[in-house]
């Protein structure tokens, strides 16, 4: 037997991490771009999203219609940039609308435990039984077809999953502790909910809202594709969609240009809701 | 030693890339095992024998995102130089492992004779009615009860005891030449250890197969190696016949660890002495003697030099102050 | 069987409050039903008859029970438009909602299951990264969108499939699957990837237990160790997403009958809104609410059948 410690040979240097500021630089400035263009597309001299020119219907993209115009002659551009402020409040404010009560569920759910425990996820579990797509079109169809309606309905939906979300964290948190250390200095559970559990669950919460945002802007599209969502003259890009799918054959780019703006910034709510949910939670990031 | 060795390893090495940077885990061990001999690989958690064993038989490999270096001869052959199919063949036939935890190493959703019989329907060419019968004969072999009705059963059905006999039936399945044995007895009850430690003796000797059992456990290699070989942060430290090793160990480091063993000689509540300290992070390897920190003889040198390997006939060790050696 | 016996009730009670909350919604939202029925220049007279008619001068409780017990005996009213009773409505179109879901399914696990096995044999290698590329992109793709998209390019474009309409089975098995390859690739599509990283995920976990070490210990080739010893303990997350997953799936289903013009349940609801026919629409919501129960049931005892240690250690409630 013989051995000698040999001088090592240099280990390769580490992988190179990934490197993220520029690959985030698209879909945020995507992002940025549209949210810009729906706050302001009152005042950037935008043609009436409206107004038919029925002897220019479906002209493809020129200097004049710079995305073309659609089946009534309608400026696309417009129609796009008005319908993404649709897409944008209702994406924004339906999973808010669902993360205040369904948050607001979860929490007492997830700290009283006990009764109001299993009366919350009974609440949850039924709402879920319901196919979502299903509910929301029930919802719509008899709450009417609004702009409210629509994003009440599409709320309403997203009250299980931020419930979930707020009760598994809350749950989380609540055994931690300076949580038990705040309960037996005598802090009211009050107090420990707003100041000890809160805090911790915003960031999750956060997280949840960015992919919430994606989801509903597309179920908002499909409800208005099954012409369930946004009453018709006002823009919506589900509704786009399919108007142009009537004509795919004669002018394609009235039902693909809504389809590739609205894949992108999907796409790019996924790219920056994933990245958020890995700095939150760095368990996830393997998957 | 006489003889063509059954196993040869010349400077095995083995690499990891962490975040915190390159880790060696294995660091130039060498060693030769001849047939029916049993090799005891003993030192803490981390030091790199599991490591070592499995880069061996290719379960760490480069594929797995490690980096290997090395020669290793089974037989004469370089196991790393074989083509894959052929390696699985030696790997299959002629090696059978046991590891530590029998709760995962047998998949959960296979029943237990079909785990046993597929190393032999793969390298014996037995069809799957003849595989099961030989299934049931090893489970009986290795004194599991009722062996028809449990090699229908899944893992989860057993004991951990019974799990490993069950483990140890798969590693002889095929009657291979060596077995390996990676703390095969860490996670089980005290009280079946022994029954293990037996078992895996008494097949050894009946099939005359050669062992490598790593242990953390000095006391577990005593009576049952050949030779033992203690590890330390990648690092073969010290080797020597057993008895040798526990008349006088040469490495500062044994002998910490036979002091920390309890002896039927020492009167009752005597305290074991622990080894002060922890350890060495790998990845911030200093150029020193890696025990150094935790060693009561340390001087500056073992600071700044990295020992080699000084031999006394068949027993190596790697340190400049050496017991029971007039240095 | 305990643990059987607290699902079934588990079961009832769910269906039950799915049902009632499903008569609640259509019930009780603004709008008079019968003003709905009736429109709004509907006589006051005309609607105090109609809904003494209806019953809808009871209490909502009252004919929710009323309409459960026909419910369980088979009778769920009859359509408003037509007088077709809803039970044989949906029955007429079940076949194709189901055909189409479950080619879906096919389609999506036909996908994802070699994607991920190929992809875990090389983690952050060049399938693994174009793969998950891939998903991350079907994944962003709203299935109405890609709807169009799949006709706009094989109809349109080059004119290898029929873009709308559908062949019933009985006028040939060859031109019904052609007429279905569309649709069901619509919501194939997207679904692959949800399951193509759910199972990835868990190959993963899997492949790193000590008894992959031992499978391949004995000299199984890779492969084998993939799929006789990594494939089936890594499929468990698998099949409850594929249960969970049919929610959307039915939603899809009902764009997609939607834009491929296929005469399923999904189309039969569209069609019941927005002719306001509101037995229609109460009957197939509670189906589809509770057929998308039941499955979901099914999945979870599968689960049980599937993982031998569910039986003993998952006993939970």
């Amino acid at each position: 037997m013989s051995a000698s410690a040999a001088k090592s040979t240099v280990v390769a240097a580490t992988r190179p991490r990934r490197r993220w500021h520029w690959a985030l630089a698209l879909p945020l400035g995507w992002l940025l771009l549209v949210v810009f263009l729906a706050i302001t597309a009152d005042w950037i001299g935008l043609p009436d999203p409206s107004a038919q020119e029925l002897i220019l219907r479906r002209k493809p993209p020129s200097a004049e219609y710079l995305l073309g115009t659609d089946n009534l002659g309608r400026d696309m551009l417009s129609r796009i940039i008005y319908g993404a402020r649709t897409s944008l409040i209702v994406g924004i404010c339906a999973p808010f609308l669902g993360f205040l009560v369904g948050g607001a569920i979860g929490m007492s759910a997830g700290y009283f435990r006990g009764k109001i425990d299993l009366l919350a996820v009974g609440f949850i579990d039924i709402l879920l039984a319901f196919p979502s797509l299903v509910l929301a079109l029930t919802f719509t169809a008899y709450l009417g077809q609004s702009l409210f309606n629509v994003t009440l309905a599409l709320g309403i939906l997203s009250i299980p999953a931020a419930a979930r979300v707020s009760r598994a964290n809350t749950l989380a948190w609540a055994n931690r502790d300076f949580v038990l250390a705040a309960r037996t200095i005598g802090a009211s559970n009050w107090r420990i909910i707003t100041r000890e559990i809160l805090p911790n669950l915003l960031p999750p919460m956060f997280a949840f809202w960015l992919v919430a945002i994606s989801v509903i802007i597309v179920a908002e599209g499909a409800l208005s594709f099954l012409g369930l969502g946004i009453p018709a003259p006002q823009p919506s890009w589900g509704g786009m969609i399919a108007d142009g799918r009537e004509a795919l054959d004669v002018a394609p780019h009235t039902a693909l240009i809504p389809a590739a703006v609205m894949f992108a910034t999907v796409l790019s709510l996924n790219f920056v809701g994933d990245m958020v949910r890995n700095m939150v939670d760095p368990r996830r990031s393997a998957l | 030693m006489s003889g063509a060795p059954l196993l040869s390893v010349r400077e095995a090495r083995v690499g990891f890339f962490t975040a915190r940077g390159p880790l060696r885990a294995v660091d130039g061990v060498s060693f030769d095992l001849q047939k029916g001999q049993t090799l005891g690989i003993v030192g803490e958690s981390g030091s790199g024998k599991s490591v070592l064993v499995r880069s061996l038989i290719g379960l760490v490999s480069e594929s797995s995102g490690a980096e290997v270096g090395g020669q290793v001869l089974f037989e004469g052959r370089d196991l790393r130089a074989l083509p894959a199919r052929e390696f699985r063949g030696v790997l299959g036939r002629d090696i059978g492992v046991v590891f530590q935890d029998p709760m995962t190493s047998l998949n959960p959703v296979m029943k237990i004779g079909r785990q046993i019989g597929e190393g032999l329907r793969l390298n014996r060419g037995l069809d799957a009615k003849a595989a099961a019968v030989r299934a049931v004969e090893l489970l009986t072999e290795v004194g599991i009860p009722e062996a028809e009705r449990r090699a229908g059963q899944y893992p989860h059905e057993l004991s951990g005891g019974m799990r490993q006999r069950v483990a140890i039936a798969i590693a002889i399945a095929c009657a291979p030449k060596l077995l390996i044995a990676d703390e095969p007895t860490t996670a089980l009850d005290v009280t079946v250890q022994r029954q293990i430690l037996d078992l895996l003796q008494r097949e050894q000797r009946e099939r005359g197969m050669a062992m490598i059992l790593i242990t953390h456990d000095l006391g577990v290699a005593a009576g049952r190696a050949d030779d033992i070989m203690v590890m330390y942060a990648g690092r073969a430290v010290e080797m020597a016949k057993t008895r040798e090793l526990f008349r006088s160990p040469r490495m500062p480091y044994t002998e910490a660890l036979l002091r920390s063993l309890p002896r039927l000689t020492d009167p009752t509540h005597t305290r074991l002495s622990a080894i002060p300290g922890r350890p060495p992070d790998l990845a911030r390897r200093s150029g020193g003697c890696a025990f150094a920190p935790r060693c009561s003889y340390r001087t500056t040198r073992c600071d700044e030099e990295q020992p080699v390997q000084t031999w006394e006939g068949a027993r190596g060790y790697a340190c400049f102050h050496p017991r029971g050696v007039n240095a | 069987m305990p643990w059987i016996f607290r699902q079934l009730v588990r079961l009832v009670v769910v269906l039950f409050c799915v049902t009632l909350l499903t008569y609640m919604i259509v019930n009780i939202l603004p709008g008079d039903v019968a003003i709905v029925i009736l429109g709004n220049l509907a006589t006051p007279e005309d609607i105090a008859g109609l809904r003494k008619d209806l019953g809808l001068d009871r209490p909502m409780l009252v004919r929710y029970f009323d309409w459960l017990g026909s419910a369980l005996s088979g009778d769920l009213g009859r359509s408003y438009r037509n007088g077709e009773p809803v039970v044989q409505a949906i029955l007429d179109r079940l076949p194709v909602s189901l055909q189409l879901m479950v080619m879906a399914q096919v389609i999506a696990l036909g996908i994802a299951i070699p994607v991920a096995l190929l992809s875990v044999r090389r983690p952050g290698g060049i399938f693994d990264r174009i793969s998950a590329s891939a998903a991350f992109g079907f994944l962003a793709m709203p299935n109405f969108m890609l709807g169009i998209v799949l006709i706009y390019l094989f109809s349109v474009t080059f004119d290898l499939l029929p873009a709308t309409g559908f062949t019933p089975m009985s006028e040939g098995l060859w031109d019904n699957f052609v007429s279905m390859i569309l649709p069901s690739m619509t919501l194939g599509l997207i679904e692959w990837t949800v399951l193509m990283r759910v199972l990835r995920s868990d190959l993963l976990t899997t492949l790193k237990e000590d008894f992959i070490l031992l499978a391949r210990a004995k000299g199984l080739p890779p492969w084998r160790v993939l799929l006789q010893h990594a494939l089936r303990p890594s499929s468990f997350t698998l099949i409850t997403i594929l249960g969970l997953n049919i929610g959307g799936l039915i939603g899809g289903a009902v764009i997609v009958e939607q834009i491929f013009a296929l005469p399923g349940v999904g189309r039969l609801l569209l069609g019941g809104i927005f002719n306001r026919d509101l037995i229609l629409v109460q009957g197939t919501v509670a189906f589809i609410a509770v057929g998308f129960v039941v499955i979901n049931f099914l999945v979870d005892m599968l689960y049980a059948v599937l993982d031998p240690r569910v039986r003993h250690v998952r006993f939970r409630s």
